[in-house]
């Protein structure tokens, strides 16, 4: 779960929340509801992070994405990169 | 009839006109002049202000320029100053042998290339080398990026243009420009014992032992302040009339020129005054 | 922050320029300009050379010092502001030059990472994948190892876009975007643009001469002659005013055809005593 905003200033430390999340054991998702605003360094790090997910055979996904942050992966085509879902329920749901 | 007269009041306004245009010009030129020098100081004290303020040596970027400042400015110069370097220590040996033969002291050669090497020479060729060198590419290299819009580019984007074209060159050149003279010092004595060698039949070891026991710690040291104050001249000099020019690839051209003589002429004047205030 | 999924009313104006003037040497180049562009929309300044524009966009980045007149750029007086205020103001403007003017001894990859590295303590790894999405952004994949002087001029300024944005700053400056490319790839750079506003809710002030890439993209334009604003307006507000010299811009005509007598005598005796 990340909140705020995950400017330039912020994103090492967002970055340093993902890629520690990913343990190889679990489900990674990533819940940007609380994200006012997500500039490119912050997709960046999801962008990392879903490619260590990847290696290590752990699921990742982006829930609760909102239309500002929506426009920003859209930019860079990553819309179409990212397991997107509404919300940790919709994934669930989804899941079974 | 009235139009001679007006013929004949001609030459003298022509003359009067000659007169204070000249006067304009040379008003200007000691006005650009005077613009010039200050330019150039604000360029050293800014150079000064960014690198104690603001040191860059750790970061990658300013410490991979240096590097890279130092090969094309110091290393892929040394084997133009080699060949300078042997070629001037055999003409001098060749001159200073002809003198001291009148006097049959053939044998003092050596010292005497040693001191003149040391003392003038080695730090007079580095200039001229890195003046010819250097200066031009410095010039051309800021005048391109300031006609490109590569400076401006780096002044929007809140990189100091100063910090991050000048102090490179100049730290590079502090550093090079030293170590080049003391090469070529060393390198032009050589080229006169080789030539002492040939032509009084004098082994290398003998001359060497004359050349050393002639030269004192001063010798050098002399040497190497005027080096430094050469790098600074050529440097700053470049970079002043490479940061200012306006237009297009003409005025690049142009610059350079200026750039290559007036830093040359910083060279031989203020050598006079160094040497004036030290030899005596 | 902002919070983009509500567009909120705008608080203050991206670019507020107010009675500027500006001379080249005793050349006035710059009369009494006011100007306030709104954030978020597409501003195009028009006018032929000589016409002011490109001068009023070196004020605007900071480049020029104005004669008389004040110019805030996010709420910042671009003159009369602390230098770290400045800095900090810089990270938040990108700038696309006429040329590129990427710095020609650097690859695409490192022209592009320039301010991060100049401005942000980001890791390696987040800078490269920054890199690489914003070259993906303006269709460059694949280029980063490039130098510059081998790319194409249609390429070099996308690249240059690429620099211009990796900040994601406010504000985007382009001098000329289309010039000098053919019609397509100006289309494509035009294109872009219109897209970083949509998704970035970016403000872009474009400045050119080019009419049909300024009413393809632009939301407001600013018709500039002489040095002087001769209208700010909507698209529509441009095409149907009447004034004389704004329709002969429209139609392409060059302003010299408008003689006025008194001032031609002048110019062409100006340097006489």
């Amino acid at each position: 779960m990340l909140s705020g905003d995950v400017d330039m200033y912020r994103t090492p430390d967002a970055r340093r929340t993902i890629l520690g999340c990913i343990t190889g054991k679990n489900t990674v998702l990533v819940d940007l509801s609380a994200v006012n605003y997500i500039d490119s360094s912050g997709v960046a790090s999801l962008v990392e992070g879903y490619q260590a997910a990847r290696k290590q055979n752990t699921l990742f996904a982006l829930v609760g994405v909102s239309a500002m942050a929506m426009n920003v992966l859209r930019l860079a085509n990553l819309d179409r990169v990212f397991p997107i879902h509404a919300s940790v329920e919709d994934y669930l749901h989804s899941a079974d | 009839m009235p139009q001679w007269k007006i013929i004949c009041t001609v030459p003298t306004e022509t003359s009067g006109i000659a007169l204070r245009h000249a006067t304009e010009q040379f008003g200007r030129s000691v006005v650009e002049g005077v613009a010039f020098v200050g330019r150039a100081f604000v360029l050293f004290i800014e150079c000064v202000y960014w690198l104690i303020a603001d040191p860059r040596w750790l970061k990658p970027v300013w410490r991979a320029a240096v590097a890279s400042e130092m090969m094309s400015v110091g290393v892929s110069a040394a084997p133009v100053a080699a060949v300078m370097a042997l070629s001037a220590g055999i003409m001098l040996s060749i001159q200073a042998v002809s003198s001291l033969q009148d006097f049959g002291a053939q044998s003092r050669a050596a010292a005497a290339i040693a001191v003149t090497m040391f003392r003038e020479f080695g730090p007079l060729i580095t200039a001229f080398l890195f003046a010819g060198r250097s200066a031009s590419a410095v010039t051309v290299r800021l005048g391109t990026m300031q006609i490109s819009q590569e400076i401006d580019a780096l002044r929007v984007m809140g990189i100091n243009p100063t910090h991050h074209l000048v102090t490179p060159v100049l730290i590079a050149m502090l550093v090079m420009v030293p170590c080049m003279t003391i090469f070529i010092d060393i390198l032009a004595v050589l080229g006169g014992g080789i030539y002492c060698a040939f032509d009084l039949g004098m082994t290398l070891s003998s001359y060497a032992q004359y050349a050393l026991a002639a030269l004192v710690p001063f010798d050098a040291i002399q040497g190497l302040i005027k080096s430094v104050m050469f790098a600074l001249l050529i440097t700053l000099i470049s970079a002043t009339y490479g940061l200012s020019v306006q237009g297009g690839p003409a005025q690049v051209g142009a610059a350079t020129t200026r750039a290559v003589v007036t830093a040359t002429s910083a060279v031989v004047i203020t050598d006079m005054v160094v040497t004036f205030l030290l030899a005596r | 922050m902002h919070d983009y999924t509500n567009q909120p009313p705008t608080p203050q104006a991206a670019v507020e320029v107010d009675h500027l003037y500006a001379h080249y040497g005793p050349r006035e180049v710059l009369h009494d300009i006011n100007l306030t562009i709104g954030q978020g929309e597409i501003h195009v300044i028009m006018g032929g050379s000589g016409s002011g524009k490109s001068t009023l966009l070196r004020h605007m980045l900071g480049l020029n010092r104005p004669s008389a007149g004040r110019l805030k750029l996010l709420g910042q007086d671009m003159n009369n502001s602390e230098i770290s205020a400045l800095q900090e103001l810089r990270r938040n403007i990108g700038v696309l030059f006429q040329g590129g003017a990427m710095l020609a001894s650097l690859t695409v990859a490192e022209n592009v990472q320039l301010p991060l590295r100049e401005h942000t303590r980001l890791d390696e790894n987040t800078i490269q994948i920054m890199t690489r999405m914003k070259l993906g952004v303006v269709s460059l994949p694949g280029f980063e190892n490039f130098m510059p002087a081998e790319l194409s001029g249609g390429m070099l300024k996308r690249a240059a876009l690429a620099r211009a944005i990796i900040m994601d700053p406010k504000v985007l400056f382009c001098d000329e975007p289309s010039a000098g490319l053919d019609p397509g790839v100006a289309a494509g750079i035009d294109e872009l643009i219109l897209r970083l506003r949509d998704a970035m809710r970016m403000t872009i002030v474009v400045v050119s001469h080019d009419l049909v890439s300024a009413f393809r993209i632009a939301d407001r334009l600013t018709m500039l002659d002489r040095g002087q604003i001769l209208i700010t307006g909507a698209p529509q507000e441009v095409q149907s005013c009447e004034h004389e010299r704004v329709q002969r811009l429209l139609r392409r005509e060059h302003q010299e055809d408008i003689l006025d007598p008194e001032a031609y005598l002048q110019q062409l005796t100006e340097t006489i005593d």
